[in-house]
């Protein structure tokens, strides 16, 4: 294995980076790749792995005809082996205006989840593809493979700034036009868009895409710490709306929160995309090393 | 301006809630000093906002219509508040005659502060209640009666009159205000309306108010609760020129109760007190005797907690004694000018018979040996000595008795008190037939030696023998006599009143004398009023409303006090009286309690006001977009 961390990043740190060598993204789902790589594809192929045997047919290359049953059975079997993939990895992360915010920023975390995804797609050799989107730009890190590309990946992580408008439609649509491919979409963003998510989620179902949606939050945003007579300007449109954050609007705020976050929950789970809340003020490591292996997630 | 605003709002202090108009302005210009925050998304606010909103019991005010009808909502109430009045002339109303009782008693303060400031409310819920064409007159009467106001529908003047009534320390009588009311209401006497507010403490009239005129008793006070000294007077004792007595009549209400005490003050020192208990009388009367004071105010106080104050006291400064002015007439050389020249508090002056004038100013002349024509008519006494009186009839002046023998003396009589006539020895006496009223002082076997009488008001003591045809001149008694003769002539004596007692509502006489061109009299209030005088022509000064001290300073310096006291039983039986008698006409008092409308709207705007800042209290308080 070829050394992979000759340089210092600013993102993770080499002990995390280590831990995640040990791991790798599990798609539940048996993805098509290109070329072969070390996933394990639902179709039977040629690799070492036996998978099966089926009769043999006209013009099945005799090859793979398992000639000891031939001798035992007198009937030719065709040796079926599992055929081994790339996997596909999109990691689809939010870089408007509204991501800057809290302590912790929440695109910091972002970047920070984003990095070691992006880590533990290329130390297994998964097909790697970083898009940076807002509603005025979309960027994108072309498919980068293995190991000797961490650099580039966590260059171009650290290269991202927040900027513009949330438009997770327009954005989503174009990912989809450009990347047909089928994989693993990981979807890093706070969801903070007037327009809506689901248009944008249907768009990647679209391609039977195995999603991902990473709500990043802010504990500012969920339990805000401040009140009295405010004018609250959108940090992205510039609107305004005057309120007066007495105890009681707090708790109707609260409460929509919860609710909005509640909605995109169910939304996700009845399609079939995994669905996680990460607030800002809890550990980017934990997530990766508890909580996503313990969903399955990562193993 | 000002009378026009008064006139035409019956509550002009109404108009301060017109200060709530800025105010409403104001809150609608007002805006919160928010705070700017910067956040992420304004999305989940914007829901929440919508979703409180949509809760929220309070719509937020948008449309300026509103604030204008608000604006108009409240001037109204103003204008309603200020109670505004229509001034038609061509509505004619009625004509009120109000007749204001401010004599002494409506000063008792058994009704909150007294019963002139509460018959003046009422007297002002009249005037506000005035209508369209109404017209008021006010007449205040006491002792003396006045038109405050004429007939006038302006109710800024007739409130302004109103406030300048006073209580005037003195009796009442209606009948100077009878004649007024008739001249007014003339022959308009369907539209005229008379308003009595008093305490029923009047004069009983003969005369009635101007009949077929519809007239109100507003009785005024509640109860009759007081005591008061009702007569007092000062007078020298006749039994004694060295005695005062002091006289004193206390009445009182039937309500009162108990004992009480009187207290005799000169110059602010106790001098005597005495107690005394109420049982069924209804007046009381005691006589202070105590020794002479030379001058200075005697009072005398009633110690007790009544309704009113003003007849709790009498007092009167004491007459100074002036030197007696004594005459005498008498040729050349005689015994008596050494003596009364020596006679204390006397002003001797001696005339030979030729030089005397009948316009003597003396107080007691003395003729020795020598009688005018006719007794002059200024002195109060004469001393004839040896020579018949004139003009006096019954008197017989005979002829010459030699040596009578004194036989006795009227001990008793002050001109002979003390005296001792055994070693008097008369030479030549005439013989005397005094007349019936005379009373004989010395008498002798022949005939009276020495008489006194009383005669038209004058004072005459006679002897019968010239000085020179006897040894008395050289005996004890002649002085003592002679000096006796002139005190008792001087009337000096027992019928004196030492302390002239003056009362209010009563028109000071003033008597310049000469050298006196002007007075200027200070009342109890230190009001100084300047009359020009022409001596020996009196002046009458009649505002003695109040009682005290009025101080007499005229131009030549001399210096007079006099004390002016309520002394009017009437007015300190103080109990209302429920009817009023007028010759043969009654006039009972109103209901006292008369049911009238509590306004209230004046509170439902002020809670509506209230409601107003509530309201924008709490939209502060919400959010709103």
């Amino acid at each position: 294995m070829p050394e992979a961390t000759p340089r210092q990043s600013t993102l993770l740190d080499p002990e995390f980076l280590r831990k995640l060598d040990r791991l790798a993204i599990v798609s539940r789902k048996i993805v098509t790749g290109k070329i072969r790589g070390e996933r394990r594809s639902r179709k039977k192929g040629i690799s070492v792995d036996f998978a099966d045997y089926r009769d043999y047919a006209r013009g099945d290359d005799i090859r793979f005809v398992d000639w000891n049953i031939f001798g035992r059975l007198d009937r030719l079997f065709l040796k079926l082996f599992q055929e081994e993939e790339d996997l596909s990895v999109y990691l689809l992360v939010d870089i408007s205006k509204s991501m800057g915010f809290g302590e912790t920023s929440k695109f910091d975390c972002a970047r920070k989840l984003a990095a070691a995804l992006g880590y533990l797609a290329l130390v297994n050799y998964d097909r790697l593809s970083v898009t940076s989107f807002c509603a005025e730009e979309s960027a994108r890190l072309a498919p980068i493979r293995t190991r000797n590309q961490v650099w580039r990946l966590f260059g171009y992580i650290e290269g991202l700034k927040c900027t513009g408008r949330t438009d997770l439609p327009q954005s989503c649509r174009e990912f989809v036009i450009r990347c047909p491919r089928r994989g693993i979409v990981v979807l890093l963003s706070d969801f903070m868009d007037p327009t809506g998510y689901e248009e944008a989620l249907t768009a990647l179902l679209s391609r039977r895409h195995e999603i991902f949606a990473v709500h990043v939050l802010s504990p500012e945003e969920t339990e805000p710490d401040f009140g009295g007579h405010l004018k609250l300007i959108d940090s992205e449109t510039g609107e305004e709306v005057e309120v007066t954050l007495s105890r009681q609007f707090r708790e109707v705020y609260q409460k929509k929160t919860a609710a909005y976050i509640g909605s995109l929950r169910d939304y996700c789970s009845s399609r079939g995309i995994y669905y996680l809340s990460h607030r800002t003020d809890f550990d980017v490591e934990r997530l990766v090393l508890d909580y996503f292996r313990r969903v399955g997630f990562v193993r | 301006m000002i009378q026009w605003f008064t006139s035409t709002f019956l509550s002009p202090w109404g108009a301060l809630l017109g200060l709530t108009l800025p105010a409403v302005i104001l809150l609608y210009l007002l805006k919160l000093k928010r705070t700017r925050r910067e956040v992420p998304s304004i999305l989940l606010w914007r829901q929440s906002l919508e979703d409180l909103t949509a809760n929220s019991p309070f719509q937020k005010l948008r449309s300026s219509p509103l604030l204008l009808l608000q604006l108009l909502l409240l001037a109204l109430l103003t204008l309603a508040m200020m109670r505004p009045t229509l001034n038609l002339e061509s509505v004619r109303g009625l004509d009120y005659y109000v007749l204001v009782d401010c004599s002494a008693s409506m000063a008792s303060t058994d009704v909150k502060p007294n019963r002139l400031a509460n018959a003046k409310e009422q007297i002002r819920e009249q005037i506000r209640d005035l209508g369209q064409g109404d017209r008021m007159m006010i007449v205040s009467f006491s002792s003396h009666s006045e038109v405050v106001v004429p007939l006038t529908d302006d109710r800024g003047e007739l409130l302004s009159g109103l406030e300048r009534l006073g209580i005037q320390e003195t009796g009442t009588n209606l009948t100077e205000a009878i004649p007024i009311l008739k001249a007014s209401v003339g022959e308009e006497t369907d539209v005229a309306r008379i308003l009595l507010y008093s305490d029923g403490r009047i004069r009983e009239s003969e005369d009635l108010f101007p009949p077929s005129v519809e007239t109100v008793y507003h009785q005024v006070g509640e109860r009759g609760q007081n005591v008061g000294i009702s007569r007092f007077s000062v007078t020298a004792s006749p039994a004694s020129d060295e005695e005062t007595q002091v006289f004193v009549e206390v009445v009182r209400d039937g309500e009162t109760q108990g004992a009480g005490s009187l207290s005799l003050e000169w110059d602010g020192n106790l001098v005597d007190a005495h107690r005394f208990e109420w049982k069924e009388q209804q007046t009381y009367s005691h006589v202070f005797r105590t020794h002479s004071f030379p001058g200075g105010l005697l009072t005398v106080s009633i110690d007790t907690a009544d309704d009113l104050t003003v007849d709790d006291r009498a007092s009167a400064y004491l007459k100074t004694v002036d030197p007696l002015r004594v005459q005498l007439v008498c040729h050349g050389d005689s015994p008596l000018i050494d003596l009364l020249r020596l006679v204390p508090e006397t002003r001797l002056e001696v005339t030979a018979p030729e030089a005397f004038s009948a316009t003597t100013t003396a107080e007691v002349v003395v003729f020795d040996a020598w009688s005018p024509e006719a007794l002059p008519p200024g002195p109060k006494g004469f001393l004839f000595l040896g020579t018949p009186p004139p003009g006096i009839e019954g008197l017989g002046w005979g002829e010459e008795v030699e040596y009578p023998i004194v036989l006795d003396w009227k001990r008793t009589h002050p001109v002979v008190r003390g005296a001792d006539y055994r070693n008097l020895q008369v030479a030549r006496a005439f013989r005397l037939q005094p007349p019936d009223m005379a009373d004989v002082l010395i008498e002798s076997r022949e005939t009276p030696l020495l008489f006194s009488l009383e005669y038209n008001t004058k004072r005459l003591v006679v002897g019968g023998f010239p000085l020179l045809q006897s040894n008395w001149a050289r005996l004890y008694s002649f002085p003592i006599t002679i000096t006796n003769a002139i005190r008792w002539l001087g009337a000096r004596g027992s019928r004196m009143e030492v302390a002239p007692v003056f009362q209010t509502g009563a028109p000071l006489e003033i008597v310049p004398e000469k050298g006196q061109e002007s007075v200027v009299v200070r009342d109890p209030e230190e009001n100084e009023t300047r009359i020009e005088v022409t001596p020996g022509q009196r002046v009458y000064y009649s505002s003695t409303q109040r009682t005290g001290k009025y101080e007499l300073g005229y131009s030549d310096g001399v210096q007079e006090s006099v004390w002016l006291n309520l002394l009017d039983g009437e007015e300190s039986l103080t109990a209302p009286k429920d009817s009023l008698a007028f010759g043969k006409e009654e006039i009972h008092a109103t209901e006292k309690a008369r049911p009238r409308n509590q306004e209230v709207w004046t509170w439902i705007a002020l809670v509506a006001f209230i409601v107003l800042m509530a309201e924008w209290w709490l939209y502060t308080k919400q959010a709103w977009m």
